[in-house]
């Protein structure tokens, strides 16, 4: 008994030695950042990761341009300056010197060659990004590059941002089996950004550390550590922010953000109008071919409880299909507010007064609250004039499947936007509304309108002059509201919410998830 | 002895099999395209159906099938969509979490359910009875729910306990020898670590305890009455032995084989179900997790993976209860 | 005990029976204005996102629950009770098939099972069903076969093979009425834990869909809401516990009686 205690006195003792920090602290330490994620990091492969977790490598890693923190306009990077020639088909860029990797290797014109091979060659995530548009690239120098494109396209430059340099030692010293690297760099980072790689355990957690040779230099206020953990529910990461125990959440909920607000200690940052909700309705089969029935739900939907209650008024309604704060937005568009009474007499149009007895379906994706929350409000009105809605959660991939076959598609499916905020909005467009496009749930295309913005489209994506272009998809946005593919239903505020202690955060206009974590500190009191 | 271990093990292979025919038809039944999956929301046409090749999905089914079976010979399980790796490095990465997590449910389960039982089986009517009602009532409570109330009420308003996770930072605990946090904070000698990681464990083996609690103390209540009722019991008695000693020494003992094939179940049930909503609501990176987190996002091979390996260990304990008996009594030879 | 354990039961039933009696308020009309209000004269169990009140909702939500509970257990009794009757009558090789095929399908790890069931056919409380049932029948095809084969042995089914009635006949006129004791008991207990397994296949959301007011679908989401809104888990739990509770003690008291008895 006695050896018991004495060995449980000893665990004890041993055990008030200390939480010994490695370095890492945890939110309570005001040099890092404990942020929490919905999701587990998929790979730390920056040429490879598609999905939101991407976001968490930008901290690590630079392309040649980048956005100007808080803005649309692009500014140097990895690249001092560049320029276009007259025919749009080549980009000339002048490197900048002294750069040098987290393995302390060098950045210049050979590495930006490397790194286009293996984006080219993997062809997977960034790929996509300049597919169809680059031909090759030339190595002019060492501090020069040309990139030959196969035809002139206005959002290339953009799509550079997204493109990013990994280090050419580490690509040739972990080569395996012609892997590219690709094993190495699914769990290492080697890039030229200010943070690179303290620990990583998939499961659980990701941990960046400051790299000290940075080559934008370390004056003012920054932070020593990002932390990135896994915390697959919301209720939990709200608990936790309240507490203290985190600093930053990446998608609140707008229910909660009167709660936060009320709170001293936790900051609400909204602005910029960035993401776009609509519900497609197919104009291809079923009793939503028709346009009055289409028309007739438009003004059916009930937009104000939607802004209001739905999200807090953090957002306005949606007007056309993309963003209020896209340089290419037609302020004048038409927007449908509800009306029942001329949702009727549509309906009654069409063949079916009083609802005749209309059913109806409708597809959100399982457990995304707003969207269910929508299509229950849908179905509130629509069930005033005598039409049934049924609301179906489906898993995302099936969704998108679905969606995309006419045959098995819902009469109408909810959608939210990528790209709408673009100050090039090509690909928006490309995916939504051409024919073909992936997110092009509505069909429309195949309609006589769908075909004239199939025209427009094409045109305004070779056109390098922005007034022009912008022209062209002004009337885009016409022709689309015209033919009434959707209800345009909100269009939200970016909302993050962090700890108050945090400083120095600014949204960016055109990428949802683009904190900018080099310019952020935290003051404790 | 050796034939009878021979034949529960060929009983492994139609077991898998049928497993991975069941699981392979209905992950095949989901009308998603994996493809597309892959290669990510906003890939192009071209991108996707060269993914497509790859990854064999545009030969019929029963090639498919044949090419799976094939692969798990190989000790290829297939690769996750979501997480982009291999799901045999997957479900390596998670499992020794969710056996840590079961291992100590299972101690804990053990250390309480069966006095507990042993109590009911002696003591007066109303005694029995009111213990029987309160484990009645704890493991009425929904396992998710238990969770959530727990999460609520000892971290949010308390702060007593940790949210989430198993361990408030990993940068307490660096290395991981075993993959058991407890083991390995005590190996590595970070002994810092060790409450902390106890902490975390509380909440969810308590909720999971919780839910089979009544289950064990109604076995090993039934499993004692019946010993009870034996002759030798008598015997005992009459010789003069104290009833502790007439318990512990005979009666317990006897009734273990009973009680022990029960553990196999629970450890069925734990593995089988109850893990998953607990590590789901804790964040505790398991394969319950890991599997959730795959069904939701119909993702085949992980799904097809972690059944398949649930299934299979869940056999094997079986097998292990099995030859338990032996040790505990000698009586029954195979 | 017993009396205790029914009376719950009965009141659980009687919900189901008397919803749109019991229920003050539409549980599915929505009110906006009254939204996570918490519980209160007018709400006895708050509202909900919609101003929905949820005590009408938890009522109308017992309809679910027994529905799964009771189709659950008639098809997986059905399907164990066949095989495993089979299995015990017949002995000799058809057992060991059936048996091993039991075995196999015992072995599965059960939510995972049924989840994967439930997400390749689709969310929804029919499917739930299958799920559900599809894991369930096996201690019943167990169960069914032991008591089969105890009985079996005994005159009175000699006697009827003697004088030559189909095998048919004999089986279910008369070595199956009397396995039912146990089984009966058994079979309470169990309703409880099929809506509990049906709930946590609602939590995980591949269970009733919305507007639907199912338990486990409630808990999952006043989940979200728990901070502020705490009540919109913590009733459909209490709910889910208490017809937990009823059937559990009911069962337990009917087999202890029924084996002593």
């Amino acid at each position: 008994m006695k050896r018991l205690a004495a060995v449980a006195i000893f665990v004890l003792a041993a055990s008030c030695v200390g939480f010994v920090s490695y370095g890492v602290g945890d939110a309570s330490d005001p040099g890092t950042l404990v942020y929490a994620f919905r999701e587990p990091m998929t790979t730390l492969d920056p040429h490879v990761n598609v999905d939101g977790t991407l976001q968490m490598l930008r901290p690590c890693y630079d392309g040649l341009v980048r956005y100007k923190v808080g803005t649309a306009e692009l500014e140097p990077c990895l690249a001092t300056a560049w320029e276009v020639s007259a025919d749009g088909l080549v980009y000339t860029f002048e490197l900048r010197d002294g750069v040098r990797f987290h393995d302390g290797a060098v950045f210049d014109a050979e590495a930006v060659r490397v790194n286009f091979d293996r984006i080219i060659t993997l062809n997977l995530g960034a790929a996509y990004l300049i597919d169809g548009v680059f031909d090759h690239l030339e190595v002019v120098d060492e501090d020069t590059v040309q990139i030959f494109v196969k035809q002139p396209s206005p959002g290339f430059i953009y799509s550079l941002v997204e493109i990013y340099m990994i280090s050419p030692k580490a690509l040739a010293e972990q080569e395996m089996e012609g892997d590219g690297a690709a094993a190495w760099f699914h769990e290492n980072i080697a890039g030229t950004g200010p943070y690179t790689l303290e620990y990583w355990n998939p499961a659980s957690e990701l941990a960046l550390q400051r790299f000290d040779a940075y080559w934008e230099g370390w004056e003012g206020k920054h932070l020593d550590y990002i932390v990135v953990k896994n915390i697959a529910e919301l209720a939990t990461q709200r608990m936790l922010l309240e507490v203290g125990q985190l600093d930053l959440i990446d998608e609140p909920q707008t229910e909660d953000v009167p709660a936060y607000q009320a709170n001293p200690d936790i900051t609400v940052y909204d602005g910029q109008l960035l993401q776009g909700w609509y519900i497609t309705m197919n104009c291809l089969q079923g009793p939503t071919a028709d346009v009055r029935v289409r028309r007739a739900i438009a003004y059916a939907f009930d937009y104000a409880t939607a802004v209001s209650q739905l999200r807090q008024d953090l957002a306005v309604p949606l007007q056309g299909p993309i963003n209020a704060s896209n340089p290419a937005h037609d302020p004048c568009l038409f927007r449908f507010t509800q009306d029942l009474d001329k949702a009727r007499e549509l309906l009654a149009e069409a063949g079916y007064p009083g609802g005749g007895g209309l059913k109806l379906k409708i597809g959100v994706v399982q457990n995304l609250t707003f969207e269910i929350e929508c299509g229950q409000l849908l179905q509130a009105a629509l069930a005033q004039l005598g039409v049934e809605l049924e609301v179906i959660q489906i898993a995302w991939f099936t969704f998108l499947e679905m969606s995309q076959d006419p045959q098995k598609a819902n009469d109408l499916a909810m959608v939210s936007t990528l790209y709408a905020s673009d100050p090039v909005p090509d690909k928006h467009f490309e995916l939504y509304w051409k024919t073909g496009g992936t997110y092009n749930w509505s069909f429309f295309s195949s309609t006589d309108m769908g075909a004239l913005l199939d025209d427009i489209l094409e045109q305004a994506a070779v056109t390098i002059d922005d007034d022009s272009r912008n022209a062209m998809y002004r009337a885009a946005q016409e022709v689309i509201v015209a033919g009434c593919p959707a209800v345009f239903t909100v269009n939200d505020f970016n909302i993050r919410v962090m700890r108050s202690v945090v400083k120095g955060f600014q949204f960016s206009p055109t990428l949802v998830f683009y904190d900018p974590f080099y310019y952020m500190y935290k003051e404790m009191p | 002895m050796a034939q009878f271990l021979a034949r529960r093990i060929l009983f492994l292979i139609p077991v898998t099999i049928a497993v991975t025919f069941i699981t392979f038809v209905i992950t095949r039944v989901i009308p998603a395209d994996p493809a597309q999956l892959a290669a990510g929301l906003r890939a192009g046409p071209e991108q996707v159906e060269q993914l497509r090749r790859n990854m064999g999905l545009d030969k019929p089914l029963y090639v498919q099938y044949v090419n799976y079976l094939k692969g798990l010979a190989r000790g290829d399980f297939g690769a996750s969509m979501r997480t982009r790796q291999p799901v045999v490095r997957d479900i390596l990465r998670y499992f020794p979490a969710t056996a840590e997590l079961a291992l100590v449910t299972m101690l804990v389960l053990v250390a309480i359910g069966i006095p507990l039982g042993a109590l009911t089986a002696t003591t007066r009517r109303s005694v029995d009875v009111a213990v029987r009602s309160v484990s009645i009532g704890i493991t009425a409570l929904p396992t998710f729910w238990l969770a959530l109330v727990f999460q609520f009420i000892f971290f949010f308003k308390l702060r007593w306990l940790p949210a989430l996770g198993q361990i408030s930072s990993e940068g307490l605990l660096p290395a991981h020898p075993t993959h058991f946090y407890i083991l390995d904070s005590i190996i590595t000698g970070r002994f810092g670590a060790l409450p902390d990681v106890l902490l975390h464990m509380v909440m969810p083996v308590s909720a999971l305890v919780a839910g089979r609690l009544a289950i064990v103390v109604r076995m090993t209540r039934a499993a004692l009455l019946e010993e009870l009722r034996q002759e030798y019991v008598r015997t005992a008695r009459a010789k003069g032995l104290s009833e502790f000693r007439v318990l512990l020494g005979h009666a317990l003992r006897n009734s273990l084989i009973p009680i022990v094939t029960e553990l196999g179940l629970h450890m069925g049930w734990l593995l089988g179900g109850a893990v998953f909503v607990v590590e789901l609501i804790f964040s505790w990176p398991g394969i319950g997790l890991y599997a959730i987190k795959s069904i939701m996002a119909l993702d085949y091979m992980p799904i097809m993976g972690t059944t398949l390996i649930m299934t299979v260990i869940f056999v094997i304990i079986n097998l292990l209860v099995d030859i338990s008996y032996t040790f505990l009594n000698p009586r029954i030879r195979y | 005990m017993l009396v205790c354990a029914s009376i719950l039961c009965c009141a659980i039933v009687a919900s189901a029976v008397l919803a749109p009696v019991l229920a003050p308020y539409d549980p599915l009309s929505m009110n906006f204005a009254d939204r996570f209000s918490p519980p209160n004269a007018k709400h006895f169990f708050g509202t909900d996102s919609f101003g929905r009140d949820l005590f009408s909702r938890v009522v109308y939500g017992t309809r679910i629950s027994l529905r799964v509970g009771f189709f659950v257990l008639v098809v997986a009794m059905t399907i164990g009770g066949v095989i495993g009757t089979v299995a015990g009558y017949y002995g000799g090789a058809v057992d060991s098939i059936l048996m091993r095929m039991t075995d196999i399908f015992f072995a599965f790890p059960f939510l995972i099972l049924a989840m994967a069931i439930a997400a390749s056919l689709g969310p929804g409380i029919g499917n739930a069903i299958i799920a559900l049932s599809a894991v369930w029948w096996t201690p019943y095809a167990r169960l069914f076969r032991g008591q089969v084969l105890s009985v079996r042995e005994q005159e009175f089914v000699e006697a009827a093979t003697a004088v030559g009635m189909s095998d048919f006949r004999v089986m279910f006129r008369h070595i199956l009425p009397n396995c039912f004791g146990p089984i009966f008991a058994r079979a309470t207990t169990d309703i409880g834990y099929i809506i509990l397994a049906g709930a946590t296949l609602g939590f995980v959301g591949l269970g009733a869909q919305p507007p639907s007011p199912e338990w486990g679908t409630l808990v999952s989401e006043g989940r979200l809401y728990l901070m502020t809104s705490w009540w919109l888990s913590m009733f459909p739990g209490l709910a889910i516990f208490l017809t937990v509770v009823g059937f559990s003690l009911l069962g337990d008291e009917l087999h202890r009686r029924l084996m002593h008895g």
